[in-house]
């Protein structure tokens, strides 16, 4: 339980705390981010082409990591193999049909070339310092990516005279505990962390820690119009890093747009949804894009009957640490950013099913054939007539629910049976298999049964399985994996959800709950 | 009022924070405020954590004291006589209480009587001046037996003794009054009123109390004993609630889900939402009443709310309801 005294500090954090910036000049940098917007500006829309696209992807990812990181420059963790040969490849591909840019991409390819042999970081050198002025072991440092956490703990606790220093990431500072110095890499503007870790400060003291090139200052503003508001953060004593009023300066001030990854995640969407649709099948259904933590993506299904097993950490608000966090198979139609999917590593098949044949023991063979027995005629007769068709006659069969996507519904494999009695009893009629329909539905329903059998079951593993320490290493690095003692051959991998897109694409079953990689896709300028 | 402090070995009782005696203040600025349309408050805070519970507090203490101790009996007849057949309530007379049953209302002789089963076979009939003894219980079941005697009334606690006068104190404890909800994670409330020590100073004494003597939560005082207040889990349902005759006087949720779920659910009464910056509902629950604030009622004064604490931004409107 959080104490009364506890949160009296918060809310002393909150009414005093200030905001320190420290602007680190690197010419390498402003060289490398002169060069990477020069060749943007003269490609203009050949930027977005695929092989342009891809080109400053890489590039783009790699100024990110350079000034969000504070690892060295050329920390195996943030160089990307083959850049350089990359920029060669640019470079003639410039020859033949982009003579304007020639110069430019040589400049970059000398300043890259340049950047990734340096084996410092003025950023860490500048944390270094700030370290060593207060040594103290209620400092943290703040990071934007987790990948980035486990080498700068590294690169930290190789410097002997240091205390050692917390690493966090954002979501650690839901906590109720309170640093004495929260230094931040990067910037503090609203894009690159939630405007709540300066609203609700768990420090007194921020240290803005970024790259001059960088804008790094944060404009509060109020929620409500014409609030009675005073503003939590109190400007810092060092006002350094101001915006020179100078246009020519101010334009190489990098926002955070530029830097930060871009997501256009209807466009996205669109793309990959081309890029998996292929031919059309019967068994598309529709879907939803989902970014994950690891820079891939997955496709769910959004249909009503379709739900996944996801880990809910939203008790962390409530102060009530990881013990209340719970493991539940839920609606892909409630799914949020946060929220961590399980989703099945190797394939995409039904390990739910798998189980509850289990539970069915010698039973699942015939039940499982009635199932596909009904759900097969189902299909043909809409590949013969189609689905509407289909879905019509079923309405004049004496279905309450029937349309063309529920039909869809009914035919997948994803799901056992109609909701109600009514609209299996007209599938059957449908199908001409009115006779069996008492006998057909009672197996549905022991299937039905043996699922949610089966479902108690992965829950309650899951759960076993999701230890507190296990659960801090998922909400460090966004994805783990949790291997199913119960049924063998079956790890699930939990993936933390970034963004979900808002519009539906089809997509076929065999693509459907299957990840894939977007990296580079993310860093499309 | 003060709080204990514990530091290791140490605790001393220091004053209650500026930020705490804010929120207490915004409770009883909106239990005194009095207007024809609903009063909305919305309050965006650092840290959520004993900020309802402080507003509750301020809203019970703030109700008592502007009764001064008096009820207006025809007005608790009718509250009574709407209530359903078969709510608990519990008769207290001369500090002493029983349990019992509604029957619910009768005219006898052309007077009107609210009649109560204390017994299997036995029903006591309340003529209107005599119903004020009769107040909700905080359980939700009784059974009653063959035999009943009046049994004393669960004493108020330290705390409320040294914030209300003798008259208020007698009234709070005998009679139940629907002051404030609270919406949110009952568990975590629940801590917050129980397990926290809060205290008056009378003179060089400390009268030692929990926030849950002020607020008399429903499931925290005994079966038949009156109460003042009640938690609801966010996720609850909202149905039964919308049914039920009896509304509290305020309502306070501490979640923008929270808000979405329960801002309509008993619409004459004021509303108080307090959302946390960390909330991932706080952008939708901001658009939410913001988009109420632009619809208004323009023509009326507000209640006076002391300056915030830093950290805090306050809304406060009048709106005409759903």
């Amino acid at each position: 339980m959080i104490e009364f005294k506890d949160v009296d500090q918060l809310f002393q954090c909150a009414a005093n705390c200030r905001i320190i910036y420290h602007p680190v000049s690197c010419q390498d940098i402003s060289d490398y981010v002169r060069c990477l917007r020069q060749i943007k500006r003269l490609l203009g829309d050949a930027a977005a082409s695929p092989f342009w696209g891809q080109f400053l992807a890489r590039l783009r990812r790699y100024q990110f990591d350079l000034v969000s990181s504070a690892l060295p420059f050329n920390h195996p963790s943030i160089i990307q193999e083959g850049m350089l040969k990359n920029c060669e490849q640019a470079q003639i591909k410039a020859r033949q049909n982009y003579p304007h840019i020639r110069n430019s991409l040589a400049t970059l390819t000398s300043v890259l070339s340049a950047v990734m042999e340096s084996n410092s970081n003025p950023l860490l050198a500048c944390i270094l310092s700030l370290l060593r002025e207060k040594p103290d072991s209620t400092t943290a440092l703040l990071l934007k990516e987790g990948r980035h956490l486990c080498a700068l703990r590294e690169q930290l606790s190789s410097q002997v005279d240091l205390p050692s220093v917390l690493v966090v990431q954002t979501r650690s500072l839901l906590k109720s505990s309170c640093y004495s110095r929260l230094l931040v890499i990067g910037s503090a503007d609203p894009r690159w962390y939630p405007d709540w870790v300066f609203g609700a400060p768990r420090t007194k003291e921020f240290h803005i820690v970024c790259f001059s090139v960088l804008k790094s200052r944060r404009k509060a503003e109020p929620y409500f119009p014409k609030s009675l508001t005073k503003p939590s953060v109190s400007s810092g004593s060092i006002p350094t890093n101001e915006i020179p009023d100078n246009s020519e300066e101010s334009s190489e001030i990098l926002e955070a747009s530029e830097v930060l990854p871009q997501l256009d995640m209807e466009n996205l969407a669109s793309r990959c949804a081309q890029k998996h649709t292929g031919t059309p099948e019967m068994g598309a259904v529709p879907c939803r894009l989902f970014i994950l933590a690891d820079d891939s993506a997955v496709w769910l299904e959004t249909s009503e009957h379709a739900h996944v097993y996801a880990l809910l950490p939203g008790s962390e608000t409530d102060y009530v640490e990881d013990t209340s966090t719970s493991i539940e198979r839920r609606s892909v139609r409630d799914l949020k950013p946060g929220f961590f999917v399980f989703l099945r590593v190797g394939d995409n098949s039904d390990y739910v099913a798998q189980l509850a044949d289990k539970v069915l023991g010698n039973r699942a063979e015939k039940a499982r054939l009635v199932q596909n027995h009904w759900k097969l005629l189902l299909e043909q007769a809409a590949r013969t007539e189609g689905f509407l068709e289909v879905s019509v006659k079923l309405l004049d069969l004496g279905a309450d629910r029937a349309n063309e996507q529920n039909v869809r519904n009914w035919i997948s494999g994803r799901s056992i049976k109609p909701q109600n009695l009514v609209d299996f009893e007209a599938i059957m009629r449908l199908i001409g298999l009115e006779d069996s329909t008492r006998d057909y539905w009672a197996i549905m329903r022991t299937i039905m049964a043996a699922h949610l059998k089966a479902g108690r079951l992965i829950s309650r593993q899951l759960m076993d399985l999701a230890s507190s320490s296990s659960l801090s290493i998922l909400y460090e690095k966004g994805t783990l994996d949790f291997e199913l003692p119960q049924v063998s051959g079956v790890t699930l991998r939990a993936y933390r959800i970034d963004v979900i897109s808002a519009q539906t694409n089809y997509i076929p079953l065999s693509n459907v709950e299957r990840p894939f990689r977007v990296e580079e896709e993310l860093w499309h300028a | 009022m003060f709080y204990l402090r514990e530091d290791g070995s140490n605790a001393e009782f220091c004053p209650l924070p500026q930020w705490a005696e804010f929120f207490l203040s915004v409770g009883e600025s909106a239990i005194e405020y009095q207007s024809e349309h609903r009063l909305v408050i919305a309050i965006i805070v650092p840290v959520k954590m004993y900020v309802a519970p402080l507003i509750a507090s301020g809203v019970v203490l703030k109700s008592i004291r502007m009764t001064k101790g008096s009820v207006d009996a025809m007005e608790h007849f009718q509250m009574l006589a709407a209530l359903p057949r078969g709510t608990p309530v519990c008769i207290v007379r001369g500090g002493q209480i029983k349990k019992g049953l509604l029957v619910g209302p009768r005219i006898q002789c052309g007077c009107k009587l609210i009649g109560v089963q204390t017994r299997r076979e036995s029903i006591e009939f309340f003529r209107i001046n005599d119903c004020i003894h009769i107040s909700l219980a905080a359980s939700e079941h009784v059974r009653l037996t063959k035999r009943q005697h009046y049994h004393p009334l669960e004493s108020a606690g330290c705390l409320p003794t040294g914030l209300l006068s003798a008259d208020e104190l007698k009234n709070f404890c005998e009679s139940t009054s629907f002051e404030c909800v609270i919406v949110g994670s009952r568990t975590r409330l629940h801590e917050e009123i129980c397990a926290n020590i809060f205290a008056f100073k009378d003179n060089d004494k400390y009268c030692v109390g929990s926030l849950s003597q002020i607020l008399r939560e429903k499931s925290t005082v005994a079966g038949e004993q009156p109460w003042r207040s009640q938690i609801i889990h966010t996720g609850a349902s909202t149905t039964l609630r919308r049914k039920d005759s009896l509304h509290p006087r305020t309502v306070i949720v501490e979640t923008g889900r929270g808000l979405s779920r329960w801002q309509n659910v008993w619409p004459e009464s004021k509303m108080i939402a307090i959302l946390e910056r960390t909330d991932p509902d706080l952008m939708e629950a901001v658009n939410d009443v913001n988009s109420r604030y632009y619809t208004r009622m323009q023509d009326s004064t507000l209640p006076s709310i002391k300056p915030l604490p830093k950290g805090v931004e306050l809304i406060c409107f009048n709106h005409k309801g759903i």
